[in-house]
């Protein structure tokens, strides 16, 4: 809880970055404006093979924040009081599907994520109280991502991005006890938002590894009936893939 | 242009809290809507379950308003998993009954079960629906 501000403020700074004139960390261009609309022509020139992409990715998702808490956390019913630190939603991770093109610097990406999240300590904390559950989380995160090339220093560079999109939680908690199953109505279909940072290199004619980081937010995110605290999505995305450039392989 | 914007914009602020009434309480070609109240009177939190929807981690006191028609439907009703508790019970649940009636949960030797509570109608006793 109290990484948030930290991770707002790398937001923020990532925001300031990636809006901010894109002639930084000494990347050609800083000389003027006309120097820089030369250094994207002959970029332009050089990788017209590097114009459209796809990638694949393997990632890591780490939710924070209090959508991951359970409605029980820290409430007493019957005789028994919940702790403070039960948790609904756990790690995860899952694939990534990126299309996209590339234009000099700027980079603009379709992007899906799917993947599945850990119940927390929830079912084993049910499990613990005489309730035989089985609880089955996936997550679905679609956005529109523009980056911008920050620095490239040979076949290495690195990118900030930024993207919006629409995110979907899906839960369903199954009950060998009452043998009934029932998904969770609390996961709303959220606008999502994300800024991060990626690092490349060139490993292969067409062919880039790619480490990407990235903070994201769903709003609304979870919602409580009877609850009125604010459940925003925030997690941790670490991914590794390829970015392949098809147009490569044909020159 | 302006003017026929402002009529309509006039005509529609006036008719929309009607359309909203007859919404709630309206008999369509499928039949009758209405809401059923339902309390959760057990020390736990419950879950009620109904072909259309789903109520997760009611809070004791808590009182839902449940969507139903004049077709009975089943309400599902179960101590929520993780309490040390498991107790479920069901009821069918329609329009019919009056309006100023709640169906109120309760737990009692170790089982759930559900009544009518009349308390808020006149001349009208609680019935058991177990």
């Amino acid at each position: 809880m109290r990484r948030e501000p930290a991770r707002i403020l790398l937001l923020g700074m990532l925001l300031v970055s990636i809006t901010a004139p894109v002639r930084v960390l000494g990347a050609p261009g800083s000389e003027g404006p006309d120097a820089a609309s030369d250094w994207a022509r002959e970029e332009e020139d050089r990788d017209g093979a590097h114009r459209f992409f796809l990638g694949l990715h393997g990632g890591f998702h780490l939710p924070y924040g209090p959508w991951t808490e359970h409605r029980l956390a820290g409430e007493s019913s019957g005789e028994v009081t919940h702790p403070n630190d039960l948790t609904q939603v756990g790690p995860g991770g899952g694939g990534i599907l990126e299309l996209g093109a590339r234009y000099g610097r700027h980079v603009f990406t379709i992007q899906l994520d799917a993947g599945v999240l850990t119940p927390g300590t929830w079912q084993s904390y049910a499990r613990q109280h005489g309730s035989d559950i089985s609880v089955s989380l996936s997550k679905w995160d679609l956005n529109a991502i523009w980056g911008v090339e920050l620095l490239r220093v040979s076949s290495f560079f690195i990118q900030a991005r930024l993207g919006l999109g629409y995110m979907v939680v899906l839960g369903t908690e199954e009950s060998r006890d009452y043998r009934l199953a029932y998904a969770y109505p609390f996961f709303r279909h959220s606008f999502s938002a994300r800024a991060g940072i990626c690092a490349g290199l060139e490993v292969a004619r067409g062919a880039d590894l790619l480490v990407t980081f990235d903070e994201s937010l769903g709003v609304p995110g979870v919602e409580y009936e009877n609850d009125s605290s604010t459940r925003l999505y925030l997690g941790t995305t670490f991914s590794l893939g390829l970015r392949l450039w098809p147009l490569a392989w044909l020159q | 242009m302006r003017h026929t914007l402002y009529e309509i914009w006039k005509i529609a602020r006036t008719t929309a809290p009607l359309i909203a009434l007859v919404g709630l309480f309206s008999c369509t070609v499928d039949g009758c809507r209405c809401t059923v109240r339902v309390r959760n009177q057990t020390p736990y939190f419950v879950h009620l379950l109904t072909p259309e929807e789903i109520w997760l981690y009611v809070a004791p006191s808590e009182v839902k308003a449940l969507k139903a028609d004049e077709k009975p439907a089943e309400l599902q009703a179960l101590i929520a998993p993780g309490q040390g508790v498991n107790a479920q019970c069901a009821t069918s649940f329609a329009c019919d009954s009056s309006s100023c009636e709640v169906i109120e949960l309760y737990f009692e030797n170790r089982s759930l079960h559900m009544r009518l509570d009349s308390s808020g109608c006149q001349d009208e006793g609680g019935s058991d629906l177990d």
